[in-house]
């Protein structure tokens, strides 16, 4: 690495004084429509001088006085003409199409057209229009057949994708590719990427091998150019963030039960009123006589974290800080609403996201050099991410035939305050406090001070001073600790670094051999470490986490490119070797902190909590590729790799995999100038999949001892050590058209066979184990993918490009093991149960319904008044029936205007928020009138079969009784909404559909007149955008749950609201 | 450069490679489980699945009304239907089979771990422990068929008859194949090593299976009855069994003490049923049972209510003697015994009658008073002298289950078994009850074995009735 730097910078020195008695010509490169041929060749005839065309079509070159040049684009006829300053060129068509060179498996650039599987580009410009900060989320609609995963907006996090529905019976992300290395999406500085190719089909990712099973995600960054220049690329962002979506709270009723109770009285009476306040009592057994005087006043339940409470009118009353020694000690204030006090405890976040580039080059090498950086504040308070990437690349010729090249990324981010997601008992999710367990009329400025003058914890959440005259006993909180005591105190921190790069070496044998060699490491470590504050709910404590993983492949290729008449030849051998080690080191505390607040291993009161992770695996791999062109119109390609692998069997650790594919470009064989392109393909292809590492054997886990006696477990899954390797059978069809050179579609069809899989499928736990490893089953996924790309309108002054996508995939369960009918994917509360049944859809919904009489269709009510229930009733599927989604660009003159939309049909997702919203009373929607008109809210009163409910309040379910007759039974409002919804999975299980503008960008670019007169840019744009900009549609808006931005797939369990970036852009070339 | 040379060469010869040494083998891992780390680790299991108060765990002491349920009442309102028996078999049970295979077939992980027949003997004892508790909660559940790994992953569902006589066969097997003159087994945490005690326990647990068929077969009852109390039973509270956590160890504390005090969840205090019965007696366990508040008393919480309401400060949470972070959890003791003998006597087990039950009754009171450290001869002989208390031969069988009822709190699931047994103590089913039949009298099986082991799980069902609630009577309750 140093040497190549070293040899780098030599050579730079060299060139400098190359050049002399030159001219500089310019000129302009176009195809016959006018448009700018970028990325064509110009090249001085006779030496080694050349460029490219840059993306205003214009080129500079310095050449001999009257030189000639050749100007080359592929797909297009050479041109050979005197060079002229100011000159311009247009090229003529070789065929009836523009020729598109992507960049495919093993980072090798093809024509598209020779390709014969589907595989979906996305240009750096068309993803980073928002100055998105993660891969995942810019390619949302963007490429068909890909459904985003994970909550990107409101945190720090990445999100994932699923490219063509699920392979196999658990969710496995793509693998991502940055120039070639295997790494993580979060190596990637999203300024710097030139482009992103999709693999999605299994003969795309072929020579990945099993891990490009579910698709590959090759991520291009920019390069310098090879040619004698110097630019400073800037690109500046500022952009600050709000929540956009919260679920809709009712703002009438305050914090309690009593809409849980039948009547008044049901505490013993003078405990609660009329409206539903709770009482003071006074009780001199209990209280201290200066309390006398608060006899009779209204109070709260403030132990309650639900808000089944009176209803708010202005009355006076006894807040919780009331009863907190101290100046407002007694005090009554009114009972008001707050409808925005959820609101108000997050604040506006903000994002500075810059990054400097500097490129330079020359005729035999080429440098850039990147550094980005981003500064953000999430909208939750204390939550903080500093980040820093380094990126560079560098190309060098040695001699005529030598090339070594390197591209080098480095991440490293500081992070506070992460927060944290998903159902929690710890209370460390704020989110889950405000949207599950709360009272609705708290005041969050009142809250801000989360510690009496004293120094004492305080919380809304108080015990009940009917029964306690102590503060200490009184005040403690009883399930909740104060939201702002829980982000500014129990935090925990990151510290990432991430080196991914290679060293690459291209020997050119002659003019068809080629050999490349490449190193290839990604590595990364990560400190991570957890707080948990003294004196709050919990134990206080600490615990760190150290890992670090390093992945090596050593690769070699040899290629092999020829034309024989007709026949075009071009094919490869190569082999990689690939180590991966991955260590871990956990720390916590036990039995709290040994000080208050000192957080560290050492403050472990008892024995610290120790464990270790590792993991270590070898694969060596052998492949080749051969395809085969005739008349640049048929094309066929086979490849075949073998796999070995340290983590399978070593009497079975071996699995070959071949593919083949063609393309036919029928086109070619007519003439018209309607349809300038068409082509069918069609590809068959297997991959095989091993295992983790260490996952052969029979688990035994450690027990905690028992003084000095060690104790240990079976693990829960059983694993016979006889495993093989799984495979997927792969065929797809697809069709590409082009219409007027400019609307091109692409379909595609495929049905994926995920044979022999290595599944950890349950089992009865009275066979001991809970699970058992097994090769078994047949899952079947298949769908269609179109995608629509046009340039709609090309005027000179208003250009008009989109790009459409629809995707729909099924996922089947064929078969599983012999006599195993199901395989369990999750369990929620209730008997909600993710399954993948056979003869069913990969993902089904199983759960509760209230029993209906068959007869009558009614509901069957039990003399409780609560519905009968039956388990195991289908519900739906987790997978969306279809995806897709819109990316539009406007250009007018100088402004430019970009957004995208996505969407999604279909797919369910079990919901915490809106299980607990309801069932603590908190949402809208749990206010309203029962069916005698009478507020359902107020008490039901006593029940007897034959006059009803001596109460007006109360809801009444219709339905039956067992004996037939009309149910006539009121049961109070919590009962109904917490109580009798959790019978039924309908009201936990939603609806994921949506339509999403998710981001829109409005630029400007200044004039290049403007920006010659000042001599300081080549070019500058600014923009305005809106990242994450507006949920359009979604059944679960009024819940406040973005299901485009679940948390995992089909559940959410206490999500952070969503937020929407707005900010500024700059961009500048210099 | 020439590094890169290297690599190159030396990638390209790697490619006949498919030998890896020893790199699938993690240094962090278990190869082998020792016998005696499996033993300590299935008698840990009584403190989560089998008495503790995880979820599960904790519905007996609902059911049976020694606890009320404060801010989230639901389960004491009968709304948990289908639960889990994943912990006990994967767990203790797997493990106690292995100790066994492992000792059969001579594996070097149970060598050192005591003479074999006394390692098995054990295992053999703990396993019908678990099956008991299993099978008193379900009824019919997989057994002859069960913990056969890839074996059998459908195994049958074998009736509780033929449970209960597997388990007699098992318990008196073990206790012959003890031999108390070799090697001890290593790595019992709760009798170390004592085998004496082993035999007691397994007795203590046969006489209790016994007295569970007083409805369904006495006379296979009576004879193991008497068997068992011949065989040698608890017969001093020195002598009761008990799982022991460790003051100061976390890993090893009460669960009680980690749900109160480390996890500060305050959702449970002593029900107003049991205080409501206890206090007007001047009962001395009051105070032990119940925490007692500012106000000097002990005040339960009103049982079965679907009114959420917060408990700290205003109903008394379990006492300190329950849990404190070292408080052990009672299996079977001395009272407890008497208290058996006291029914077995009444029923007719024994000869002896009303006079020797009662005789019985009285010292089980006494026994349970000394054990809770309470016993004041003035208090109790006023407290027997209670005609709410005091024996009648007419009403006597109600007062010994009742007597032990009180005597039983927090080893709530064997109240709960006498209670479906007997009908005693009286218990009225909760108010705010969600479902109308009332106290359930079994568990429903795990919500997924209908998926897991179909055809198995659907007869268990038709057997016990054609459904899979909580109301099916199991055969002892026939």
């Amino acid at each position: 690495m140093r040497k190549l730097v070293l040899i780098t910078t030599i050579m730079l020195a060299c060139w400098a004084s190359a050049y002399a008695q030159k001219v500089t010509v310019s000129g302009k490169v176009l195809d016959s429509l006018g448009v700018p041929l970028v990325g064509a060749s110009v090249r001085e005839k006779g030496t080694n001088a050349g460029t490219s065309v840059g993306t205003d079509g214009i080129f500079n070159l310095t050449v001999k006085q009257g030189a000639t040049l050749i100007i080359s684009s592929a797909g297009y006829q050479e041109v050979v003409t005197p060079a002229l300053d100011g000159m311009k060129v247009t090229m003529v068509a070789m065929s009836s199409n523009l020729e598109e060179v992507v960049v495919t498996a093993l980072g090798v650039k093809r024509e598209k057209r020779a390709l014969g599987f589907s595989l979906q580009e996305v240009k750096g410009e068309n993803l980073t229009i928002a100055k998105s900060v993660d891969v995942s989320s810019s390619l949302a609609g963007k490429v068909a057949g890909v459904q985003l995963v994970g909550s990107p907006s409101s945190t720090f996090d990445n999100a994932n994708i699923i490219i063509r529905g699920v392979q196999g019976l658990n969710v496995n992300n793509p693998l991502f590719v940055v120039d070639g290395t295997p790494t993580d999406q979060s190596a990637v500085l999203m300024d710097n990427v030139e482009n992103i190719s999709v693999l999605k089909g299994q003969a795309a990712a072929a020579l990945y091998g099993s891990r490009g099973q579910n698709g590959v995600v090759m991520i291009t960054t920019r390069k310098g150019q090879r040619k004698k220049m110097t630019s400073v690329e800037l690109n500046l962002g500022f952009s600050m963030e709000n929540v956009a979506i919260i679920p809709a709270y009712q703002d009438q009723y305050a914090g309690g039960y009593s809409s849980a109770y039948t009547s008044k009285n049901s505490l013993g009476a003078g405990y609660l009123d009329d409206q539903g306040y709770y009482i003071f009592n006074y009780d001199p057994s209990v209280h201290p006589a200066s309390w006398a005087t608060f006899q009779g006043q209204r109070m709260l339940e403030y132990g309650a974290d639900e808000s089944w409470g009176p209803k708010i009118g202005g009355e006076m009353y006894r807040p919780y800080y009331s009863w907190y020694p101290g100046a407002e000690f007694g005090v009554l204030s009114p009972m008001t609403a707050q409808p925005d006090n959820v609101k108000d405890f997050f604040r506006t976040g903000t994002n500075l996201n810059n990054s400097v580039a500097f490129n330079a080059g020359g005729q035999d090498f080429s440098f850039r050099m990147v550094y980005g950086n981003q500064n953000r504040e999430l909208t939750i308070p204390n939550a903080k991410r500093q980040q820093h990437q380094l990126n560079i690349n560098g190309v060098y010729d040695i001699g005529n035939f030598v090339t070594i090249s390197t591209d080098v990324a480095y991440t490293t981010h500081d992070t506070k305050g992460k927060p944290l997601e998903g159902y929690r008992l710890d209370g460390l999710n704020v989110t889950q406090n405000f949207s599950q367990w709360f009272q609705r009329q708290l005041d969050m400025k009142k809250m801000q001070e989360y510690r009496q003058p004293d120094g004492s914890l305080n919380s809304w959440n108080i015990g009940d001073p009917n029964f306690s005259s102590d503060p200490a006993v009184y005040g403690r909180p009883q399930y909740w600790d104060n939201p702002y005591f829980v982000v500014a105190e129990n935090f925990g921190t990151q510290k990432h670094n991430r080196l991914v790069g290679n060293v690459g070496l291209n020997i050119k044998l002659n003019s068809h051999w080629n050999l490349q060699s490449y190193a290839r490491m990604n590595s990364y470590s990560n400190e991570n470490d957890q707080r948990v504050a003294t004196g709050g709910l919990n134990q206080d404590g600490y615990s760190i986490n150290q890992n670090q993983y390093k992945e090596m492949n050593y690769e070699s290729n040899l290629m092999y490119k020829n034309k024989f008449g007709d026949f075009s030849v071009d094919g490869m051998v190569g082999g990689n070797h690939r180590t991966t080690n991955f260590s871990q080191l956990n720390m916590a505390t036990d039995g709290g902190l040994s000080s208050a607040n000192y957080f560290d291993i050492a403050a472990s009161v008892a024995r610290p909590l120790v464990s270790r992770g590792y993991q270590k695996s070898e694969v060596n791999s052998l492949y080749a590729k051969a395809s085969f062109g005739w008349k640049n119109m048929l094309f066929v390609e086979g490849t075949v790799r073998n796999d070995w692998s340290s983590n399978l069997p070593e009497s079975n650790n071996n699995y070959l995999y071949p593919s083949v594919s063609t393309s036919f470009i029928f086109t070619e064989l007519l003439t018209s100038s309607v349809l300038t392109f068409g082509k069918l393909r069609a590809s068959y292809a297997s991959v095989g999949s091993d295992i983790p590492p260490h996952s052969l054997d029979l688990l035994i886990n450690n027990g905690s001892f028992y003084g000095t006696n060690p104790s240990a477990t079976i693990g829960n899954s059983f694993r016979g050590g006889n495993i093989k390797p799984s495979l997927t059978n792969a065929i797809e069809l697809g069709l590409e058209l082009k219409f007027w050179r400019r609307i091109g579609l692409d379909v595609a069809v495929y049905k994926n066979n995920n044979i022999n899989q290595i599944l950890n499928v349950d089992v009865t736990p009275a066979s001991g184990f809970s699970s058992a490893q097994i090769n078994a089953g047949d899952i079947v996924n298949k769908g269609i993918e179109i995608s629509l790309t046009g340039a709609v309108i090309q005027k000179k002054n208003f250009q008009w490009d989109v790009m459409l996508n629809f995707a729909k995939n099924t996922n089947e369960i064929n078969e599983l093991a012999e006599g195993l009918t199901s395989v369990l994917y999750a369990t929620r509360r209730y008997d909600i149960r993710l399954e993948h049944r056979v003869g069913e859809e990969w993902g089904t919904f199983y759960g509760r319904k209230w029993r209906t009489d068959p007869t009558t269709g009614k509901t069957i009510i039990n003399a409780s008044g609560q519905p009968e229930y039956d388990i195991n009733q289908k519900i739906g599927t987790v997978l969306p029936e279809w995806t897709g989604g819109v990316f539009n660009t406007f250009k007018y003159k100088a402004f430019d205007l970009s957004f995208s939309i996505d969407w999604q049909k279909g797919g369910m997702f079990y919901s915490e928020t809106r299980n607990f919203s309801t069932g603590t009373g908190l949402a809208a929607e749990t206010v309203g009138l029962n069916d005698k008109g009478h507020d359902w809210r107020d008490y039901p009163g006593s029940y007897s079969a034959a006059t009803g409910n001596t109460g007006m309040g109360g809801i009444r379910i219709p339905g039956q009784f067992a004996d037939g007759k009309e149910n006539n039974r009121y049961i109070s409002a919590r009962a109904f909404w917490y109580t009798a919804r959790q019978r039924d999975a309908t009201y936990q299980l939603l609806d994921a559909s949506y339509v999403k503008l998710r981001e829109i960008r409005f630029g400007y670019s200044i004039p290049s007149s403007f920006l010659q007169k000042t001599k300081i840019a080549k070019a500058a744009n600014i923009g305005v955008m809106v990242q994450n900009a507006w949920l359009i549609w979604a059944t679960t808006k009024d819940y406040g749950i973005d299901p485009s931005e679940l948390e995992s797939l089909g559940y959410e369990g206490g999500q952070l609201s969503a937020t929407r970036q707005i900010g500024a852009n700059l961009r500048i070339t210099f | 450069m020439k590094k890169i040379l290297i690599l190159f060469a030396s990638v390209s010869l790697l490619y006949s490679c498919d030998k890896f040494g020893d790199t699938n083998v993690s240094p962090t891992l278990l190869t082998v489980a020792s016998t005696k780390a499996l033993l300590t680790n299935s008698q840990q299991a009584m403190s989560s699945i089998s008495l503790g108060n995880n979820a599960s765990s904790r519905l007996g002491a609902l059911y049976v009304q020694h606890l009320s349920e404060g801010p989230y009442p639901g389960p004491s309102l009968y709304n948990d239907r289908n639960l889990s028996f994943l912990a006990f078999y994967t767990g203790p049970l797997y493990d106690l089979q292995t100790i066994i295979n492992y000792n059969n077939t001579d594996n070097p992980a149970s060598i050192g771990n005591g003479h074999k027949d006394n390692q098995i003997a054990v295992a053999r004892i703990l396993k019908a422990h678990y099956y008991l508790l299993l099978t008193d909660r379900w009824g019919d559940i997989p057994y002859s068929e069960a913990l056969k790994a890839n074996e059998n992953y459908r195994p049958k569902y074998d009736k509780q008859q033929d449970i209960y006589t597997g388990l007699f066969k098992e318990l008196t097997e073990a206790v012959a194949q003890i031999k108390e003159s070799e090697a001890t087994v290593v790595g019992d945490v709760m009798f170390n090593g004592n085998l004496a005690a082993w035999k007691r326990f397994a007795n203590t647990l046969r006489m209790t299976m016994a007295l569970r068929l007083s409805k369904a077969d006495p006379t296979k009852g009576k004879s193991e009855y008497a068997a068992a109390l011949a065989a040698g039973v608890i017969t001093s509270n020195s002598q009761n069994i008990e799982y022991k956590f460790v003051n100061g160890d976390f890993g090893n504390s009460n669960p009680w003490y980690n749900n109160y005090t480390v996890s500060n969840r305050n959702d449970y205090a002593i029900s107003s049923v049991l205080t409501d019965y206890m206090a007007p007696k001047a009962d001395p366990r009051v105070p032990i049972y119940g925490e007692v508040l500012a106000s000097g008393s002990v005040k339960g919480l009103p049982y079965g209510r679907n009114a959420a309401v917060n408990i700290p400060s205003a109903f008394s949470r379990i006492g300190s003697y329950f849990r404190s972070q070292g408080s052990a959890i009672p299996l079977f003791n001395y009272s407890q015994v008497l208290f058996m003998q006291a029914e077995a006597a009444k029923l007719g087990y024994v000869a002896g009658g009303d006079a020797d039950a009662e005789a019985k009754y009285k010292d089980a009171i006494k026994a349970s008073w000394q054990q809770y450290g309470v016993f004041d001869q003035a208090k109790y002989d006023a407290y027997i002298a209670n005609p709410a208390v005091a024996y009648s031969s007419v009403d006597g069988h109600k007062k010994i289950m009742t007597e032990k009822w009180v005597h039983m709190y927090l080893n709530s699931w064997e109240s709960w078994n006498d209670w479906r047994r007997t009908g005693f103590p009286v218990l009225t089913a909760a108010v705010d009850a969600i479902d109308a039949r009332g106290i359930p009298l079994r568990l429903g099986y795990p919500a997924n074995e209908v998926s897991l082991n179909k055809e198995n799980y659907e007869a268990a069902v038709t057997a016990m009735g054609g459904k899979d609630d909580n109301y099916g009577k199991m055969w002892w309750l026939k």
